[in-house]
């Protein structure tokens, strides 16, 4: 009772910092991340990023300014997220895995502080409704406006878009479901900003033309966020709101599509092949924010979990904030391991990688210890367990083997790489380790 | 000028409250130490069932069988690299398995009428398991099972110490001694006249002397049943020479500690359905395979002269209708250790295959060698052979039979 007194608190204290855009409405439960005094913008969304060149050293850019004169036809363009100094051209993890080319810069505060005082315009003024002729248009919109997500459950969005020039889509999906009910980042977006969630999925589908919009929600969802939803579609018969069982790992792309549209999405290939374009609660919002108020992508929303004092941080931070800023700033102990992404995944980053259109949940907690595992005493429970139904003890004695042809027969094509299998073994086997290797081994 | 964005000070951070379970740490917790004693827990059940039945000689077989296991254990870890793979926790399993294959009357320095000391049975299968458990490798690898092996073994060299006799009375459960009997014993074709559960005392005894359900039944599928007046139907066997089906059910018979008892072993094997232990499939299936196969190979539905008349049940025989086909049936199934072997041996990890659809064909390669193991050959160790021809198919069911992949 306690409990949900408190999160009813959260989300309606109001918040109002000058540090950061995305906050506009006054009841957010996002808590605004001050920009550090350096910040370090990627430039790309994958290596080696150099495509972007960025603006030369002692360059004086305006919050909302390109911090490159040139980029790649297909990349979006790196926005400065706050008023500052381009300091240094330098490297940068980010925080989807990926090291890519990046521009320090100097914070300027003075600058800063008089962006939020701009009122924001009333809602569909300020651009113009797009139709399906428009998706280059848009395209071309949204890399201007900074605006990009390459993430698990959010795959690519540009690089979709891109590819449903050559194939055309007929359905776009908003993916609202956590994976994890204590990181609720894509539930207490949608309630958060459900017009803005509601317009960049109308945005996306007006431009692509598509027959299906589906917006994805949790089944247990609580009624009143579902209405807040609908009532921001304002009575849309062409937009559908599915309620599905949320058990790990079903945010998935391939699971999504395959849940509702009965649809085969391959790991790691981008949803447009199968004629959908996917994105999650934090791309849509970003897209309907670009829509409506013409704001620009500056800031992120992320979920921080300490897993130690099992307390879940909602915050907004400039893109290029390094990660040992924020988890200085929520008082996390400096010397926990950082996991970003569903922490079931394992996957480690390190603590001076950036917040950008990657991964948006992070997980901070104990270093796994490393332990003697057993041997397998085949009780089947990764197989039993598997959402793509394959045999993840085999591919272990695959990659032991080095033997692709044994990991193909037994599905590491259609590995999502959830780590459930890792998570049920008893005897503690390093399957998704093993299955990352296989992978690895494959794409040398 | 630049000034640090730290200074802007920040307000407190939000704080959400966890809900549900969230996934705090990378593995559920369970171990293969916990995964063996989720196993040892469902064993309370045939085990509370082996003493109220049997009393306190169960008890001993029990510590004994376990306690010398366990020693020899400590022994064979030190033997080669394949002794550093022992468990004791799985060692430990399989002792309380084989110990609840065994009768209770094994814990005796003597037995009336038999002309062997059977408590050395007791140290000598705690020991054979040990050394099967080192011989056939470590837990989860092993195509054979250990304990099957080990009571084949025994049941070969000691077939007669072997054979249950005796039940406690009702009014003794528990405390009474199994060994306490009358001395006169009851003719081979006595016939059962009340349930266990209402028949009246015998006074000044704790246990009562009958032929088990599976030697009556053994007796009769094999021909070699003792015929009244020169002839035995099926019909006449149900009725009068094999006891209440509802003794089956409860245990109200002699026979193995923790087999004797279908309410109690069906009672395991729900428990480790539901701690996510076992494949509901292979229990389920053995047993519908075996009672299938009960009503469709060649039994003889009458002798004369011990000549038997061999028919199908599943073909409506003059004066054999479907309810003796299947009461039939249903007797085969509860008087040996069938539903003992379906619950806790042949749902054991490394004999049965990994698959859904290899385990559903597995288990009914079981349950057809069971039931055939059974009828031609003998209903108390016939699943436990059925158990030991069926699992070196695991590997090739594993690989014939996989699952497709989602994509």
């Amino acid at each position: 009772m306690k409990d949900t007194k408190s999160a009813a608190d959260s989300t309606t204290r109001p918040l109002n910092h000058p540090t950061t855009a995305f906050p506009s409405h006054p009841t957010t439960p996002f808590l605004p991340i001050p920009a550090p005094a350096r910040l370090i913008v990627p430039l790309s969304t994958r290596p080696p990023g150099e495509g972007a060149s960025a603006k030369p050293p002692g360059t004086r850019v305006a919050r909302g300014d390109p911090l490159s004169e040139h980029v790649p036809e297909t990349a979006h363009v790196p926005l400065s997220p706050v008023a500052g100094l381009i300091v240094a051209h330098t490297r940068v993890d980010v925080l989807n895995g990926h090291r890519v080319a990046a521009v320090e810069m100097a914070v300027e505060m003075a600058v800063e502080m008089q962006v939020d005082r701009i009122a924001p315009p009333p809602a569909h003024e300020r651009l113009p409704r797009p139709d399906a002729a428009e998706l280059p248009t848009w395209i071309d919109r949204l890399r201007f406006a900074g605006a990009w997500a390459q993430r698990r459950n959010s795959p690519d969005l540009l690089a979709q878009l891109y590819q449903a020039l050559r194939r055309p889509c007929d359905t776009i999906i908003c993916n609202v479901l956590d994976a994890e009910e204590a990181v609720p980042l894509n539930a207490t977006l949608a309630r958060a900003y459900p017009d803005e969630l509601i317009a960049g999925v109308r945005t996306l589908a007006r431009a692509l033309g598509v027959s299906r919009q589906i917006v994805a929600l949790d089944e247990d969802a609580p009624s009143a966020d579902v209405s807040r939803l609908r009532s921001a579609a304002d009575g849309d018969t062409a937009l559908h709101f599915v309620p599905l069982g949320n058990s790990y790992p079903q945010a998935d792309p391939t699971l999504m599509l395959y849940t509702l549209l009965n649809r085969k999405l391959r790991p790691g290939r981008l949803p447009a092949e199968a004629g959908v374009i996917l994105l999650d609660a934090a791309a849509a919002v970003a897209v309907g924010r670009f829509a409506r108020l013409g704001e620009p992508m500056l800031d992120v929303p992320l979920a921080v979990r300490d897993v130690t004092r099992d307390t879940t941080h909602l915050v907004t931070a400039p893109i290029g904030t390094p990660l040992w800023h924020i988890l200085e700033h929520l008082g996390i102990d400096g010397e926990l391991a950082p996991r970003v992404g569903e922490a079931l995944r394992d996957q480690t980053a390190s603590r001076d990688a950036v917040v950008s259109g990657g991964e948006l949940v992070i997980h901070v907690g104990y270093a796994a210890a490393s332990l003697n595992p057993d041997p397998c005493i085949r009780c089947g429970w990764c197989a039993a367990a598997c959402p793509t139904r394959i045999q993840p003890a085999g591919l272990l004695e695959a990659s032991q083997r080095d033997d692709q042809s044994l990991a193909e027969r037994y599905g590491i094509a259609a590995c999502i790489e959830c780590g459930v299998c890792s998570y049920v073994c008893p005897s503690r086997l390093p399957l998704l380790s093993a299955i990352r290797e296989l992978r690895h081994r494959r794409r040398p | 000028m630049i000034k640090p964005a730290a200074a802007n000070a920040p307000v407190e951070p939000v704080r959400l409250p966890s809900r549900g379970t969230p996934l705090r740490v990378l593995h559920s917790g369970i171990d293969v130490n916990r995964f063996f004693a989720n196993h040892l827990q469902a064993m309370i059940f045939p085990i509370a069932a082996g003493v109220a039945f049997y009393g306190w000689r169960a008890l001993l077989v029990l510590a004994g069988v376990v306690g010398s296991a366990a020693m020899a254990l400590l022994l064979w870890r030190r033997v080669g690299s394949r002794g550093g793979e022992l468990r004791l926790t799985h060692g430990i399993w399989m002792a309380v398995l084989l110990a609840l294959a065994l009768p209770a009357h094994l814990a005796a320095t003597e037995t009336a009428g038999r002309p062997t000391t059977p408590w050395p049975i007791i140290p000598a299968a705690g020991i054979a398991l040990a050394g099967a458990l080192w011989l056939f490798a470590r837990a989860g690898t092993s195509r054979v099972h250990p304990v099957a092996v080990v009571f084949l073994l025994l049941t070969s060299l000691f077939s007669v110490s072997l054979n249950p006799r005796s039940v406690l009375q009702r009014d003794r459960i528990f405390a009474g001694d199994v060994l306490n009997v009358p001395h006169i014993e009851p003719p081979r074709n006595a016939p059962i006249k009340e349930p266990w559960m209402t028949a009246l005392p015998l006074h000044g005894v704790d246990a009562i002397l009958t032929r088990t359900a599976a030697v009556q039944l053994r007796d009769f599928t094999r021909a070699q049943a003792q015929l009244d007046h020169g002839w035995l139907t099926l019909d006449e066997v149900i009725r009068d020479r094999l006891p209440p089906l509802e003794d089956l059910i409860i245990g109200g018979q002699p026979g193995a500690i923790g087999a004797s008892s279908a309410i109690a072993v069906i009672m395991g094997g729900l428990f480790l359905l539901y701690r996510g232990m076992i494949d509901y499939r292979v229990p389920l299936l053995i047993i519908v395979a075996a009672f299938v196969t009960f009503l469709v190979l060649p039994i003889p539905v009458v002798i004369t002269e011990n000549v038997p008349r061999w028919r199908w049940l599943a073909v409506t025989q003059p004066g054999v209708g479907w309810s003796w086909a299947i009461t039939f049936a249903n007797y085969e199934l509860m008087a040996g250790p069938l539903l003992f072997v379906a619950c806790f041996l042949a749902t054991a990890p490394g004999v049965r295959p990994m698959t859904k659809g290899a385990r559903a064909i597995y288990a009914v390669l079981v349950g057809i060698i069971a039931a055939v193991a059974q009828l031609y050959l003998s209903v108390s160790y016939g699943p436990y052979l059925a158990v030991i021809l069926a699992s070196p198919f695991t590997p090739l069911l594993d690989r014939w039979v996989r699952p497709r992949p989602l994509v």
